[in-house]
């Protein structure tokens, strides 16, 4: 059985094997994340070393909405708490010159943008181009080459026990010129989430040409 | 492998042993749909996650765990499809993207090729309906008996072989596939 497989069903059994475990029984209250909340919250919270060392922009008498922090080799860590800080946080990453932003998932949302990863996705029987070896190989290539680009820009940090606080350390000089680099923000309710605050917000990547759109639309 | 997690009580354990014989049948079913590794990890995800949490209520019958779980990937898959068609896809990649690692990436990815003659033989099927071509996936690519596949794709056995026969009588006249 391939690691992949092996990970999904650990990744089941954690998130939602409680009940079959507990077929008949009382059901647990611990709460559960589904495969993808994991990671994409980025499975990442902020350690104390870069929360000492974060730029806080938010009234000392509660926690940091966001925290953007300037590393020593050029790289920033980016930790957004709370929603509310997300228009803080873009505002410091453009002065910073880096070309990152964070943009909201949001329901309602019209923004569009060019998305730079994977083509889009085909419905069955609409594959148009001739599925040859040698296309399959350049494909096969772009593909692992688009993720190793990937962990080149940007890549999680967990630091925090529990479920509470989201990081990502960007490496500017590693988004592609002239795309723009989106991080997306999701609060994660906190019924099956809670951590500290009683919630947390989720951040993943998506890479655009030009500039990344304002908002993301929910799913 | 075993769970790393807590130990497979319960019904757990009938799960895990439905898992460990049927990924390999899920996962192909969506390599044949998609060359994207990182739609196909989440399709199966999904898959396994709806089977999971109807798994005590509606469990499949002892025999005939390929069609229930075959059945669901159907779901989802469409579900999916009525995504993409909503333009919400891009969104949906961005939550998704973070969770292969190269390693799975390449294993998802020689999956997919592995499953290529599958799907040219099923894109030469491209004149017939939906039913019809999994009518031939399920029965001819996935093992299932026609009686299963019957079932899992929602139709009566006599019609299932109604669709059997006329797409592979197209398969033939087309020359080529042998089925």
């Amino acid at each position: 059985m391939s690691s992949f497989e092996d990970r999904l069903w650990s990744e089941l059994v954690r998130e939602h094997g409680e009940r079959l475990a507990l077929a008949g029984a009382r059901r647990s209250p611990r709460p559960r994340r589904s495969w993808r909340a994991p990671l994409a919250a980025g499975g990442v919270v902020l350690t104390a070393a870069i929360v000492a060392g974060a730029l806080l922009l938010t009234a000392s008498t509660s926690p940091p909405a966001y925290a953007v922090v300037v590393n020593p080799d050029g790289s920033v860590t980016l930790t957004i708490d709370e929603l509310i800080g997300v228009s803080a946080a873009n505002a410091r990453l453009a002065k910073l010159g880096v070309r990152a932003r964070v943009a909201v998932i949001e329901a309602g949302c019209t923004a569009r943008g060019v998305h730079a990863g994977f083509p889009p996705l085909l419905p069955f029987g609409m594959q148009r181009e001739p599925v040859t070896g040698a296309v399959h190989a350049q494909e096969r290539e772009r593909v692992l080459r688009t993720l190793r680009d990937e962990r080149q820009m940007v890549r999680p940090v967990k630091v925090r026990p529990g479920f509470g606080g989201i990081g990502m350390v960007i490496r500017p000089a590693a988004i592609p010129p002239g795309d723009t680099l989106l991080l997306t923000a999701r609060r994660l309710s906190s019924g099956r989430h809670a951590g500290a605050r009683g919630h947390a917000v989720g951040l993943t990547m998506g890479l655009y040409r030009g500039p990344a759109p304002a908002c993301v639309p929910l799913r | 492998m075993r769970s790393l997690d807590r130990p497979s009580g319960g019904r757990l354990g009938e799960f895990e042993v439905l898992y460990r014989a049927e990924v390999a049948t899920v996962t192909a079913f969506f390599a044949r749909r998609t060359r994207d590794p990182q739609a196909v990890a989440d399709l199966t995800a999904d898959t396994f996650v709806e089977a999971m949490r109807s798994f005590v209520s509606y469990g499949p019958a002892a025999g005939s765990e390929r069609p229930w779980l075959l059945t669901i990937a159907r779901r989802v898959y469409a579900k999916h499809c009525e995504r993409a068609a909503r333009r919400h896809d891009a969104a949906r990649r961005d939550l998704a993207r973070q969770m292969l690692d190269e390693d799975e990436t390449e294993q998802l990815t020689d999956r997919i090729d592995a499953e290529r003659p599958g799907r040219e033989l099923l894109e030469s099927l491209a004149g017939l309906s939906e039913l019809d071509r999994e009518a031939v996936e399920f029965v001819d690519l996935a093992g299932l008996t026609p009686k299963e596949a019957a079932a899992a794709l929602g139709v009566s056995p006599g019609a299932l072989r109604v669709r059997l026969f006329r797409a592979r009588a197209k398969l033939r006249k087309e020359g080529g596939k042998d089925v």
